[in-house]
This record gives C-alpha cells, structure tokens and sequence, in this order.
C-alpha cells in the first residue's frame, strides 16, 4: 500500500473532500472519546454503589497516561503498581506516546477530552470576540507561556516520584472535569478548571499550550514524529491562512514541515489551506495535486490527512497497546480480577470472611467451621478485624492463612 | 485588553506553579526518629534500628481528594499482617502507646507512633486506608538488628 490517503480518481478532489470531512469527523471523535470516558467514571461509580462491571479500565487514572508517572516511579522503586490504576495506564502511555512518536500529537487534538472541551469553550468564544479571539495575548507572551508547561512537567515528576502518588490531582482540571459532580475533585481543581475553561473563552486551548504537563511531555516526542504537517512551497500561495487559522500561533507558512511542540495535529490548517497539495499530513513532503489526469503525481507521500484515515490512526494507535495486552493476557483489568479463583496466598487482610470462602468455593459455614470461628460470627466481618473479638484474638491473617492450608482445611 | 488579559492569565499560571511548589504531598509521609536523632524513612525502603532501642515515627496525612471517607483514626497499622496493638508481647516491635492523630489543617493531620523494636528481624508494616474512593496501602519495612 503506497497511500493511505483515501482513493479517488483525483488526488485534487481527495484532499477537498478530506477537508470537507475532517473537521466533522474529529468532532465525533472528540465527542466519543469523551464519552468513553465519562463511562469510565460512570462505571467506577457504579462500583462503588456495588455494581461491578466488566470494564477495561477500573478507574479514570488507569486511562490516564500521566498516571503512568506514578506508576513507573512506584514499579522502579517498590516493584508494584498503583492499586487505583494496576498496569492499564502503562499500556495507554505506550500507546499514546507510541503514537506520538509516529504521528505527532494526535492524542492531544483528537482524543483528550480536555482539550475537546476547550475547543467547543473556544467555539463560544469565536462567537463572542469575532476575530479578536485567539489574538489577545501577544505571540512573545504566548510564546513564553508555553515553556510554563515544561515546568509544570517537571514539577509533577518530581512530586509524583517523590511521593509514589497521584499528585497532581489535587491541580488536575482534568480530574475535576469528571468528578465536578461528586464532590471528589479538590476546590483547587475545581479552580483550575474553571480559570481553563473560563480563558478558553478567549484563547485557543490555554490549558494545552501553558501548562499542560502531558501536553509538554506529547511535545517533546512529537519532534521526532516522521509524520508530520508538510508544507509544499512549490504550491504554497503564501495567503498566509493557515497561519490564521493555527489555534496554537503556529507560523505554518514559514516552515517546511511543523516541528513546533505545541502542534496537536488538528488540521485547521489544511482545512483553511485553498491550495490542494501546498499542506498535508504526511510522512514525505507533498507535491502539488492537479485536477488534470495527466499531471497524476505518484502517491508516495503516505497521506493520514483524511478524517477517516487519521481517526482510525488515533483510536487504533491509542488502543492497540493495551488492547494487545489484554487480548494476550499479559493485563488483566482490576474488575477481572476477581473472577479469578482465589489463592490461599492471596487472602488479604481487607477481605472479608464471606468473600474469601466464595474465592474458595466454599460456604461460609464451612469456613468458619475451619477456623473454630462461631456460626453465628458476622460473615461480612473483615479477616482483619476477626481478631478484634476477644476471642478470637490469636486468628491474625496468616494464622488464618495457616489454618485454611492444613490439609484437613483442603 | 491584550496586554491586561496577558498580565491575568500569567499571573493565574503563576499562582498555580507557586501554590503547586509550596504545597505538601497527598496522603502520607513517614519520618522515623532514632535515639540518635531522625532517621529517613520512606514507604517501600527499608530503615535499621537497633533491638532493644526505641523508637518514633512522624505521620503527616493530607487528604488529596474532597469528602474523604475515612477518618484518620481509621487507619490500619498492620504488624507482619496483624493489628499493631499496645503492648502486645507476641509482636516483634512493640507499641507503646495508642496511635492518636491530630488535626493540624483543614486536610492535615498528623500522628506519633511509639514503639519498642523487640525482637531482630525484618519486619513490615502496613499502613491501610480501605475506602471507595481508591484507598491508600503501603509497606514499611524495619531492619531490627
């Protein structure tokens, strides 16, 4: 496959129609992948009304791939993961990282549902200022502004290391976006989302080019991303229109490929260039498209420039990892878990009596038969404070571990 | 407008690096004191003491989420995965006194714990937070020479 651009008799055609189509392709995208995740949260609320579902992520941090600071810096230094995550945000930060690598940041201008939400703040805000929106913070301003996110990076790593926990959810606008409604997310969240979405009134994605810390790290990788913007100055009209419509001040029409880091791969800029074959989205640099049949150039530039093409890009690339993982075994999620049959090895302190004999296959009857324990004992009594009665003081866990071990406890 | 909506956006982002960079960690952090004065101590690395000797540790809790489930007397000590009781002889360090916490801040509280390192070994603590919201678990593990 030399392309994978979307095949039409006319290459010219193609690109019109991509950027017809583009635009409302991402949004559906954006609106989906927030709602993926609001499930998610939906589904860990769920749980904790007591209705557990199967879910591949078990908690919003799973699907988080800063998460996955956390998770590193406790693997390296503990050789364990997070309770609240497990491995997922792992698999998710290869994939995003992954795919930032090839691709450039399409996470940050396709998927994350922060950056959608500042989007459609911004919509509002073009009704609102007409054209002073996006033009009121001077571009040196601007500029200095968005090495604050390189900051923020390296504050949130050296927290989260430090202190082997979610740090940054104390500051997290994306944490609060999706707890606003429970009450969990700190009033200091809260703040910062508000100041987000507030700013984003007059400012293209503010969180995003200031001080998102994943955004920096999404930044960084995407430098090296061989797919990237390409602009072909052989076609290029210099109408300087894909400069306007760059939401992060991009200067696409002095560059020949966009390596700048606050690049989110959102393709307004194709979408506002009038010239087919002057900007694309590409692994080589473009050549200008005729609607003339015999001006055909060979399609080698292997295009994801169509809505289409880079949607499927961002969710298969986003997904893959820890879909792999999954399908091979290799992640098992927090809600699996425990369908698994219990280990004796396995009984933890928190566990209460009765989950651990149905982890046994055995009735609760039978298990405080074994460990000499009253009939009439609270099954749901956690192993853990078993030895709070009196008199059963002597039955700490691996006592109790002991006795369900012996072979007439088999 | 430019120039005034600059100066408030750079000063939002700067509250919230500064308020970032003073503020303590979530949850909780462990200092342990010797006979000889403090010595570090971290969830997951192990610390030495002395058989014998006695000792303290410093507890700050800070609550990293709003309508925290669980008060901090609620939290579990666990001594080799039994409750760490006041004077129990069969464990291997021996509390001394009950473990009270102490509010120093709206979501700040700190503890003392006081114990006797009783027998040598390694041993391991586990500190237990079990709530809805995700919990808190971690290990700390003491070198009784």
């Amino acid at each position: 496959m030399k392309s994978l651009s979307l095949k039409l008799d006319n290459p010219a055609k193609a690109l019109r129609r991509a950027a017809r189509i583009r635009p409302r392709v991402r949004l559906a995208v954006q609106i989906a992948f927030s709602l993926f995740v609001l499930g998610i949260v939906l589904s860990r609320q769920a749980a904790e009304a007591g209705i557990v579902l199967p879910v591949l992520f078990p908690d919003l941090h799973a699907i988080c791939p800063f998460g996955a600071v956390a998770t590193v810096g406790r693997l390296l230094l503990q050789g364990e993961y997070i309770p609240r995550t497990g491995q997922s945000n792992l698999w998710v930060l290869a994939g995003s990282l992954g795919m930032t690598f090839l691709v450039g940041a399409l996470f940050c201008g396709w998927l994350c549902p922060l950056g959608s939400i500042q989007d459609w703040f911004g919509r509002l805000g073009k009704r609102l200022l007409g054209r002073r929106y996006n033009r009121v913070v001077p571009a040196r301003v601007d500029r200095f502004m968005s090495y604050l996110r390189y900051a923020v990076l390296a504050l949130v790593v050296l927290q989260t290391t430090r202190f082997l926990n979610l740090w940054f959810t104390t500051y997290d606008p994306y944490y609060a976006m999706y707890h606003i409604w429970t009450g969990n997310a700190l009033p200091s969240a809260i703040a910062v989302l508000a100041v987000t979405l507030v700013a984003s009134l007059f400012v293209a994605r503010p969180w995003c080019r200031w001080l998102c810390p994943f955004g920096a790290l999404q930044g960084l990788a995407a430098r090296l991303s061989p797919w990237t913007i390409r602009r072909n100055d052989q076609a290029c009209t210099s109408c300087l229109k894909c400069t306007r419509a760059c939401p992060m001040g991009i200067a696409v029409d002095s560059t020949a490929a966009v390596r700048d880091s606050r690049c989110t791969r959102c393709m307004e800029c194709l979408d506002a260039c009038p010239v087919d074959g002057a900007l694309d989205f590409t692994l080589r640099a473009p050549q200008p498209a005729s609607d003339k049949p015999t001006d055909r150039r060979p399609a080698t530039t292997f295009s994801i420039s169509g809505g289409l093409t880079a949607a499927a890009v961002v969710l298969v690339l986003f997904f893959a990892p820890v879909g792999l993982a999954r399908a091979t075994g290799l992640y098992v999620p927090a809600s699996h878990e425990a369908e698994a049959q219990l280990e004796i090895a396995d009984i933890g302190p928190m566990m209460t009596l009765e989950e651990v004999s149905a982890g046994l296959g055995m009735s609760t009857a039978e298990l405080l038969a074994l460990l000499e324990i009253d009939a009439g004992f609270d099954p749901t009594t956690r192993l853990v404070d078993v030895e709070m009665d009196e008199r059963y003081e002597h039955l700490t866990v691996p006592q109790i571990r002991q006795a369900l071990e012996a072979p007439d406890g088999q | 407008m430019a120039s005034i909506f600059s100066k408030r956006t750079a000063a939002v982002a700067f509250f919230v690096l500064v308020a970032g960079v003073s503020a303590h960690a979530c949850i909780l952090t462990y200092t342990l004191i010797g006979p000889d004065g403090q010595i570090g101590i971290f969830p997951g690395r192990s610390a030495e003491l002395v058989t014998g000797e006695s000792y303290t540790i410093e507890i700050a809790m800070r609550e990293d989420h709003n309508r925290c489930l669980i008060e901090p007397e609620d939290t579990i000590f666990l001594l080799e995965e039994a409750r760490w009781r006041v004077n129990r002889a069969t464990q291997p360090l021996v509390l001394l006194a009950p473990i009270e916490w102490v509010q120093v801040g709206s979501r700040e509280f700190t503890a003392t714990i006081e114990f006797r390192a009783a027998e040598p070994g390694s041993w391991t603590i586990d500190v237990i937070r079990e709530c809805t919201k995700g919990g808190y678990h971690e290990k700390l593990i003491l070198e009784a020479r």
